[in-house]
């Protein structure tokens, strides 16, 4: 509703629905403005007139703040500098929630398409790319935009009407729209006539890590079916801090260890498997992670239909997980995790 | 004091137990008032000054139970009040639900355990002959007559606006959503018929727009007021109970009061409104 730019002027943008309670921001605002110094005395003489009663006309209203701070602006509709619309937002809302592991999301978008972005302590790193084909309308007025947002809060918002599967339920009509730096996300969902609007605030930006994961790095490939690697991880030891990953030219199979308190306990999954599409290795790669660490993978797995793993010489681990959202759409969501480096100085 | 009734159809069952959970969902206490013609369930809110209730359910008897009989305080005052621990009944209506259809349910006022109880006696289908009664015996406590002025029926109020709430499933989930992200909305009705249900919190605002209700009266031009979610939607999660219509009333920050209408009950539900300025 109140769009400040860096002058101390706003735009009041007046929803019927809200104005006793606008009115009453507005006060506050103002008193707390004044204080600040950082508003004209001269203005706030004017403002300092507004009623405050709740019968104030919508019209009185209107006029009085209209056409002193608007005339900067050009009409909010104008101003996006992003704009997404698609007839079923509950195609984003299975993406984002499968990384949803923090709250904080980092949103990249260019004219590519979308990329989220979630991380932990600057080491583990999920990403979500949705290419702009999935979107009915997809504009993007900037070379990058980029916005940090409250993930779970917009998983609330896209979920409004009910959050049943992919398939059955409802599924929302959705419009996004973003003013730029400094602006609030808005989101306006539609869905047997009741329309829902939201508006989240975009926090400030914290850059995050930006994995150079070169191809030539990669000294271990394996492209499997996620339902196999699924099944494997959610029964992994728990009581192991961490988890191995090895492979090697001369081996049969792509082995996975855990070292826990009972024993240490290997799978090994054949090269030659139905399981694994194919196993690409140039030197023997042995690295451990943090079976903590892992565990944000096990939610994009669990809806992927296929997995690429890689292992670069340094260790870092790449998962690539493909998700068919529609007859012939795929997202990708990656996923980052470093080796552990403590584990690797015990031996 | 006596009293005694007899459920026998199936729908009337079903319904009468829809009822009965509700209460034992949306209050700790409830009060039962046995009058000659209707059934009440009220729950006033714990730890208040304030007198009204917070729901308020009539029942016709006529509509429920095949036999009825009563008998009450005295010829003048020919009523009955009953208090019990909601969550009491909560457990006689497990069994009741598990056992799927029962043929039968009788309710009666008895004496066992040195208290007054109310004692459901449910009798279950079996695969074989033989029946299965089922007694559930939940202990009262009577509310004497200089009580009962606590309990009386709540003034027909004088909304700003009344209107109709549109499909309690779609509002439910989006009022479950809310509740998710804050504590408190703001419900604003217009005469036009257009509902809106607001919520503010630090990292987001979210207003959804139900328009087109019908409105069935209205006093001013618009009305809001601010109510807790938890409430609501506690008492939107009841849309099984299958009204013909819910009536929302709306007294500007005072009050949001939703009636579920039907030919055998009616169910008042009183939301306070929370000052948040």
């Amino acid at each position: 509703m109140f769009l400040f730019n860096n002058k101390q002027q706003f735009l009041v943008r007046i929803n019927p629905t809200n104005r006793q309670r606008l009115i009453n921001v507005l006060h506050k605002l103002l008193i707390t403005k004044t204080r600040a110094g950082s508003f004209p005395a001269s203005e706030c003489g004017e403002f300092s007139q507004l009623p405050k009663t709740s019968h104030v006309k919508l019209q009185q209203f209107e006029t009085f703040v209209m056409p002193r701070f608007s005339s900067q602006n050009v009409p909010v509709e104008q101003n996006h500098v992003l704009m997404i619309r698609m007839d079923n937002a509950k195609i984003i809302s299975h993406i984002l929630k499968a990384i949803n592991f923090k709250e904080n999301s980092v949103f990249c978008c260019t004219k590519d398409g979308l990329k989220v972005t979630v991380e932990d302590m600057k080491s583990v790193q999920l990403n979500a790319f949705i290419e702009p084909g999935i979107f009915q309308s997809y504009v993007v007025k900037e070379e990058e935009i980029k916005f940090q947002l409250n993930l779970t809060v917009l998983l609330e918002c896209l979920n409004v009407f009910g959050s049943s599967g992919l398939q059955s339920g409802t599924s929302p009509a959705l419009k996004l729209y973003y003013n730029g730096h400094g602006t609030p996300v808005s989101i306006l969902l539609e869905e047997s006539g009741v329309i829902t609007d939201c508006k989240i605030r975009t926090v400030h930006f914290d850059p995050v890590l930006d994995y150079d994961f070169g191809t030539s790095n990669v000294i271990g490939r394996i492209i499997m079916s996620s339902e196999c690697l699924k099944e494997v991880f959610c029964e992994l030891d728990s009581t192991s801090d961490c988890v191995q990953f090895s492979m090697s030219p001369d081996s049969a199979n792509f082995r996975i260890t855990t070292f826990g308190h009972s024993g240490t306990y290997h799978v090994d999954i054949p090269k030659a498997s139905d399981v694994i599409e194919s196993l690409r290795c140039t030197s023997p790669v042995s690295f451990k992670y943090k079976l903590s660490l892992m565990k944000p993978s096990i939610r994009p797995l669990g809806i992927a239909q296929k997995v690429s793993l890689r292992i670069d010489d340094t260790g870092l681990i790449c998962f690539q997980f493909m998700i068919k959202v529609e007859d012939n759409h795929n997202c990708y969501i990656d996923f980052y995790c470093p080796a552990d480096v403590d584990f690797e100085e015990d031996e | 004091m006596k009293f005694r009734g007899k459920m026998i159809d199936p729908n009337c069952i079903k319904q009468f137990i829809g009822i009965l959970g509700c209460m034992t969902k949306l209050g700790k206490s409830c009060i039962l008032r046995i009058t000659t013609t209707d059934l009440y369930f009220i729950v006033r809110e714990s730890q208040t000054i304030s007198a009204s209730p917070l729901i308020w359910c009539a029942l016709d008897e006529g509509h429920f139970f095949s036999e009825f009989g009563m008998e009450g305080l005295s010829t003048v005052d020919n009523e009955i009040y009953l208090e019990f621990v909601a969550e009491n009944v909560a457990r006689t209506l497990s069994a009741l639900k598990v056992s799927g259809t029962a043929k039968s349910v009788k309710i009666k006022l008895t004496k066992k355990l040195s208290s007054p109880c109310l004692t459901f006696e449910i009798d279950l289908p079996s695969g074989t002959n033989h029946s299965r009664l089922v007694v559930h015996d939940i202990p009262v406590n009577l509310v004497p007559r200089r009580l009962w002025n606590d309990y009386l029926e709540p003034e027909a109020m004088d909304p700003d606006i009344s209107v109709h709430l549109p499909q309690l499933r779609l509002m439910k989930s989006i009022v479950e959503r809310m509740k998710n992200l804050a504590n408190m909305a703001t419900v604003h009705v217009t005469s036009e018929g257009l509902l809106t249900l607001t919520v503010e919190t630090e990292a987001v605002s979210v207003t959804s727009h139900f328009d087109n209700l019908h409105v069935e009266k209205k006093k001013e031009e618009e009305a809001s007021v601010t109510i807790e979610l938890k409430r609501l939607s506690n008492f939107l999660g009841h849309e099984q109970l299958n009204p013909q219509k819910v009536v929302c009333d709306v007294l500007q920050s005072k009050l949001m009061h939703l009636n579920f209408l039907s030919d055998s009950y009616t169910l008042q539900y009183f939301l306070p409104g929370i000052n948040d300025q």
